[in-house]
């Protein structure tokens, strides 16, 4: 199928800073993408560079077969962008929210639109209320209705379930869900790999401006490290020794509390033999050794190469 | 331009809603008008010596200077909120040109400007105004009314584009609400000190005050204070603007 969203060598700087350092991907029409990657790892710059907000550096950037920096309002015609942040009008009700952005894009008949719009999103209710006295559930589900007036071919949805707990989580699963059956394309950042794995059909994870691994979640998986091994120390002062000991290999966890270091491995005998004589050979006792089996979310940050602080 | 009406029209019909949801702003446009006017002319009103004039008269072009600034507020700060609060970007994102948006609170901010006027005049009637101006005198009035408050407005829309936050852009405007009471809008300046006469004579509120002042009880306008007022608001109002969509393309560059 022909890719609806194409980006290929993107880069973009603030000032001395490189936040994107050639991004490329494709996604395909129709379905869920999800661009995955931690805090700062410039998913919301791609997003703005796509929504037309923000000009990048260098690179291309196509959506629906338009150019994003010089066929702009094609571009915008064909999207929607939900931010970070639900944006929506406070003082004016759900109501007023959905006629006015039925009437900046041109639609027939906004207030139908709208009523038909908050019925379907379980609005009605409050839908003559101000929207900012709507839960943080109700104004995202309003956002998201907002999104869809105009029919775009691709929803951008940036971060949708941040701060939302989790009962509102799931129930945001669902409508993206249904937004994604109606044929049109989600395009979604999210920093929980649950998220990504639970919802997307296609997963791209950014890390520090450039793409790290993309594939489907079972394409991922097979990323994994078919083996990980668990070693427990003494007390902190062993555990940052065994850091530094260990520098060479995959790391998927450090829990500073437990004093337990977790490494990868290919699932070879051989190699624990090997990590067990170098930490002989730095000095540093071992008060325990498991060997564990590798969940997505370690081949993640072994992938990001994040050491991840875990309870 | 078919297109660019409609998004005018939505964002000014946005703007008005928002005017009307939000209580403080309501109160600024309309109750504060009436107090003042009433405090003025009820309380210091009886200790004042202003010539010839009756005291309402004197008083109502300073109270109108002071009111349409304050109920100028809430426009820079929904500008600001909208800029803040990420709304902006939704906008951004479809296919609408980006003056919409500031056009869209400009009218809305005249709509607020004419209820604020006419709450103002009606209750200044009340407590004793009794303007002499002939129509075409009343039509100087509103001309120089709607030209300074295209300047107060773009002024505050500007503090709303490029300050960080609500608390700055009320602050600024309150400070500049207060700048009218060194003016000859509340009090004869003959009895200022000499320092702040000199300020109080010809800062840029001064020659219109004494502008509608004189056309309101049909005297002539004294030496230049007509074209002070074309002057010093036509350039207030072309230098804000300037000023507001340089903040506001520099803070839509992201």
């Amino acid at each position: 199928m022909k890719p609806i969203v194409t980006v290929e060598g993107l880069r973009k700087s603030y000032k001395d800073h490189e936040v994107l350092k050639g991004v490329s991907f494709e996604v395909k029409e129709g379905g869920i993408f999800a661009l995955l990657g931690s805090n700062g790892a410039g998913k919301t710059t791609i997003i703005n560079i796509l929504a037309t907000l923000a000009k990048a550096n260098g690179g291309k950037a196509q959506i629906n077969g338009y150019d994003c920096f010089t066929q702009q309002n094609d571009v915008k015609r064909s999207i929607s962008l939900t931010g970070q942040y639900a944006t929506v009008d406070g003082l004016l009700t759900g109501r007023e929210n959905l006629i006015l952005i039925g009437r900046l894009k041109g639609i027939k008949n906004p207030a139908e639109k709208a009523d038909e719009l908050l019925a379907k999103f379980n609005l009605t209710e409050s839908a003559n209320k101000p929207a900012d006295s709507y839960s943080g559930g109700m104004k995202r589900r309003l956002d998201i209705a907002m999104s869809l007036i105009g029919n775009p071919k691709v929803i951008f949805l940036d971060e949708p379930t941040t701060g939302l707990d989790p009962q509102n989580r799931l129930a945001m699963w669902g409508l993206v869900r249904e937004m994604a059956a109606l044929g049109t394309t989600i395009f979604l950042t999210t920093q929980y790999l649950e998220e990504a794995e639970a919802l997307a059909h296609y997963i791209a994870v950014l890390d520090e401006g450039k793409i790290v691994a993309e594939g489907t979640s079972e394409e991922l998986k097979e990323l994994l490290p078919s083996g990980m091994i668990k070693l427990t120390f003494h007390g902190s002062e062993l555990l940052a020794a065994a850091e530094v000991a260990l520098s060479e290999y995959r790391v998927a966890n450090i829990n500073s509390e437990l004093l337990s270091i977790s490494v990868l491995t290919e699932g070879h005998v051989a190699e624990l033999t090997a990590i067990l004589t170098k930490l002989q050979a730095a000095d540093v006792p071992v008060l325990k050794v498991e060997q564990e089996t590798p969940t997505l979310e370690d081949a993640f940050f072994a992938i990001i190469g994040h050491e991840k602080e875990s309870n | 331009m078919k297109k660019f009406i409609n998004d005018v029209k939505a964002m000014f019909w946005r703007c008005v809603l928002q005017t009307l949801r939000n209580p403080s702003a309501l109160l600024v446009a309309v109750a504060i008008p009436a107090i003042i006017m009433m405090i003025f002319v009820f309380v210091f009103g009886g200790s004042m010596d202003v010539g010839d004039y009756n005291i309402t008269n004197f008083l109502v072009p300073g109270v109108l200077v002071n009111v349409l600034v304050q109920s100028s507020q809430s426009t820079g700060i929904n500008v600001n909120q909208d800029m803040t609060k990420g709304i902006i970007n939704r906008f951004r994102s479809m296919a609408i040109a980006n003056s919409a948006f500031l056009i869209g609170h400009l009218l809305a901010a005249f709509i607020k400007t004419i209820v604020t006027t006419t709450v103002t005049l009606g209750v200044a009637f009340l407590v004793g105004f009794r303007p002499t101006a002939s129509f075409t005198e009343w039509l100087i009035i509103i001309g120089l009314i709607a030209l300074f408050v295209l300047g107060v407005t773009w002024f505050s829309m500007w503090l709303g584009v490029s300050q960080p936050n609500a608390e700055e852009v009320g602050g600024y405007l309150a400070l500049a609400a207060i700048v009218v009471f060194l003016s000859p809008g509340m009090a004869p300046t003959q009895n200022m000190p000499r320092f702040l006469r000199y300020f109080a004579e010809n800062q840029p509120m001064a020659p219109f005050i004494n502008a509608i002042r004189a056309l309101m009880n049909g005297y002539d306008i004294a030496g230049n204070d007509l074209w002070l007022t074309l002057l010093w608001w036509g350039g207030i109002t072309v230098a804000m603007f300037l000023l507001t969509v340089r903040s506001y393309k520099k803070k839509l560059t992201i």
